[in-house]
C-alpha cells in the first residue's frame, strides 16, 4: 500500500474531509469526464462551457470527497489491481482529444491532463471493489464514476 | 403526465386605431398565426403571417411589399406584430399603477399591458390564495412544509411585483403561473394516487416527504422538516423552474426583435428577497413545531444557520436552473426537441460547466431523474 493511500484511509478514519481532499488529484481525477461533456456541447458554446468547467476544477472543494470518504470508511486493506482492474481503471481515467471549439490553452489544458492520467503506473483496488490509482504527483487519483 | 406542444402567445384581443377589434388580430389571439394565414389567404398553415397580410396590400411597383403591421392597442399604444407575437413599440408614458423597474424594452411587453398585468395579477391573487388551501389541507402530512413555503413565495413575489421589483413583472406572473399548475397537477395527481400520472422529480419527493411522515407530524423535529422540504424544494428548482421560464418564454417572447432570455436574467436574480421573506414567514412555524413537547437537539436554528445552506445552496441552484432554461431554449433553437435529446443535452452542459458542483444537477432524494419532459409543460 502506497504512502498516499495509508494516509487517505487514516484521514477517512479521522472524518478529516479536509485532509482528503487535499490528498486527491480532482483535476486529473474529473478531467476525463469534464471533457467528454464539453465534447457534448454544441461547438459555438465549447469554450464558454469550458471556462467555467476548468475554474471549477481547479477550486479544490468538491462534494465528491464526502463520497470518497464515505467508501473509504469502510475500507479495511487495498491491493494491487491486477492487469485487467488497472487496464479498466485507466480507461475511466482517460482523457480525450479535445474537441473543436476550445481557445489554444483549454487545448493546452487538456492536453496536460492527458499527459497525467498516461502517467499513470499504479492502481490499488479496495476490499469493497473501489479503485485507487496513484498518479503522477503521488496523489490519488479517483474517478468520479467510481463514488 | 399529459403534455402539449408549444403553443402559440393567447394575449389580449388586439385592436384597431378607432379602439375596434381587429378580426385578424383576435383571431390571432384566439387561434394564432396559422389558423390567420389559413383565413386570409387559404395558404398552408406554416405560411408566415407578415406573408400573408402582405400579399392583401396593393402592391409596391417600386420594390419587394414592405410589411406594416402597425397599430394602436385599447390603451392607446403604438404596437407591431412579430414573431408572432403583438408587441408595443415604445415604452407606455404611464401605465398606471404597474411598475416597470429600469428600462425595459418595449419589445418584450404585449399590446394592452396594463389589462394583461391586471389579468395575470387576478390569476396570480387566486393562485397563492389556493396554495394557502392546498398547504392547510396538507396540515398532519409531511408535504405541508412546502406547500406552505410556496404559498409566501407566491404572496411575497405578488408583493415585489406591486412595488416595482421587476423590469418585467408580466414574465414574472407567468412563470409564476406555469409552475403553480405543474405543481398543482402532479400534487392532484398524487393525491388521487394516480401516480403514473406524476412526473418523476414529484414522485421522488412527495414519496421522501411521506416517508418523514410517520403520523406524528406535530412532534417532529426540525431536521426531519427539512428532510422532508429538501426534495421538493430540488423538485422546483432543478425541474420545473427551469423548464416554466424556458416555456414562458418560448411561448410570449421569442421572435420577438431585440428580445432574448437574457433580457429576464436580471429580474431572476432579484428575487433573493423574495425567499429570504418567505423563510421567516414559515420559521416561527416550524420553530414551534420543532420544539412542541420534548427537547429537540436538531433544532430549527442549527437547520437555518448551518444546515440549509450545507444540504442546499440555493443561490448556486438557482444559477444552474437558469443556466438548464437557456439550454433548453438554445436547444429548441437548434432543433432539438426530443426528451433524451434534452436530457443529454442538459448533462453535457451542466458536466462541462460545472463538473464538481452539478454532480447533484438532476438529483431528487439522491437519486437521478432522467425521464424529465423537459421540452413541454404538462397538460
Amino acid at each position: 500500500m502506497t504512502r498516499t493511500i495509508t494516509a487517505a484511509l487514516a484521514a477517512a478514519e479521522r472524518d478529516d474531509r479536509a485532509a482528503l481532499t487535499r490528498l486527491v488529484d480532482w483535476q486529473t481525477s474529473m478531467a476525463g469526464r469534464w471533457l467528454r461533456a464539453v465534447a457534448a456541447v454544441d461547438p459555438q458554446d465549447r469554450a464558454r462551457i469550458a471556462a467555467s468547467g476548468l475554474a471549477e476544477l481547479r477550486s479544490p472543494a468538491s462534494s465528491f470527497a464526502d463520497r470518497l470518504l464515505d467508501r473509504l470508511v469502510t475500507t479495511t486493506s487495498t491491493k494491487q489491481a491486477d492487469s485487467a482492474a488497472t487496464e479498466q481503471a485507466l480507461a475511466d481515467l482517460a482523457v480525450p482529444e479535445p474537441p473543436d471549439g476550445l481557445t489554444p490553452d483549454q487545448r493546452t489544458t487538456a492536453a496536460g491532463y492527458a499527459e497525467s492520467v498516461r502517467r499513470i503506473t499504479e492502481v490499488h483496488v479496495t476490499d469493497t471493489g473501489l479503485p485507487l490509482a496513484v498518479g503522477p504527483d503521488g496523489r490519488l487519483v479517483v474517478s468520479p464514476d467510481w463514488l | 403526465m399529459h403534455t402539449h406542444d408549444r403553443q402559440p402567445d393567447q394575449g389580449p384581443a388586439a385592436s384597431t386605431e378607432a379602439g375596434r377589434a381587429h378580426p385578424v388580430l383576435n383571431l390571432l389571439g384566439q387561434a394564432g398565426n396559422r389558423a390567420v394565414a389559413g383565413v386570409l389567404s387559404g395558404a398552408s398553415e406554416s405560411q408566415p403571417i407578415q406573408r400573408v397580410l402582405a400579399v392583401r396590400r396593393e402592391p409596391n411597383v417600386l420594390g419587394p411589399v414592405a410589411v406594416d403591421t402597425t397599430t394602436t392597442d385599447q390603451e392607446g399604444n403604438q404596437t407591431r406584430i412579430d414573431g408572432g407575437h403583438e408587441h408595443l413599440t415604445a415604452i407606455p408614458a404611464s401605465a398606471g399603477h404597474v411598475v416597470f423597474s429600469g428600462n425595459p424594452k418595449p419589445e418584450a411587453l404585449p399590446a394592452n399591458p396594463i389589462a394583461t398585468f391586471n389579468a395575470l395579477r387576478s390569476r396570480c391573487v387566486a393562485i397563492a390564495a389556493e396554495q394557502l388551501v392546498t398547504a392547510e389541507s396538507l396540515r398532519g402530512d409531511m408535504k405541508y412544509w412546502f406547500a406552505k413555503v410556496y404559498h409566501f413565495v407566491t404572496k411575497h413575489e405578488l408583493e415585489a411585483i406591486d412595488a416595482g421589483a421587476y423590469q418585467y413583472p408580466l414574465m414574472k406572473m407567468q412563470e409564476v403561473i406555469s409552475f403553480h399548475a405543474t405543481y398543482h397537477q402532479n400534487l392532484e395527481a398524487w393525491r388521487a394516487g394516480q401516480k403514473d400520472k406524476v412526473e418523476g422529480n414529484w414522485q421522488a419527493a412527495f414519496a421522501a416527504a411521506e416517508s418523514s411522515n410517520d403520523g406524528s407530524w406535530i412532534r417532529t423535529q426540525a431536521h426531519e422538516i427539512g428532510n422532508a422540504l429538501l426534495p421538493s424544494m430540488e423538485a422546483h428548482i432543478r425541474f420545473d423552474l427551469p423548464r416554466a421560464i424556458a416555456a414562458m418564454y418560448e411561448q410570449h417572447y421569442a421572435g420577438l426583435p431585440n428580445v432574448t432570455l437574457a433580457d429576464f436574467h436580471e429580474d431572476y436574480n432579484r428575487m433573493a428577497p423574495v425567499f429570504e421573506k418567505a423563510t421567516a414567514d414559515l420559521r416561527p412555524e416550524i420553530q414551534e413545531t420543532a420544539t412542541l413537547g420534548s427537547y429537540d437537539p436538531m433544532s430549527w436554528g442549527w437547520l437555518q444557520d448551518t444546515g440549509m445552506p450545507f444540504m442546499f445552496d440555493i443561490p448556486m441552484e438557482r444559477d444552474h436552473s437558469w443556466e438548464k432554461a437557456t439550454t433548453i431554449v438554445s436547444g429548441h433553437q437548434r432543433g432539438v426537441d426530443t426528451q433524451g435529446g434534452m436530457q443529454k443535452r442538459l448533462e453535457a452542459y451542466s458536466t462541462g460547466a460545472h463538473p464538481f458542483s452539478g454532480s447533484d444537477d438532476f438529483d431528487v432524494d439522491g437519486r437521478k431523474i432522467s425521464d424529465y419532459n423537459w421540452n413541454n409543460q404538462p397538460r
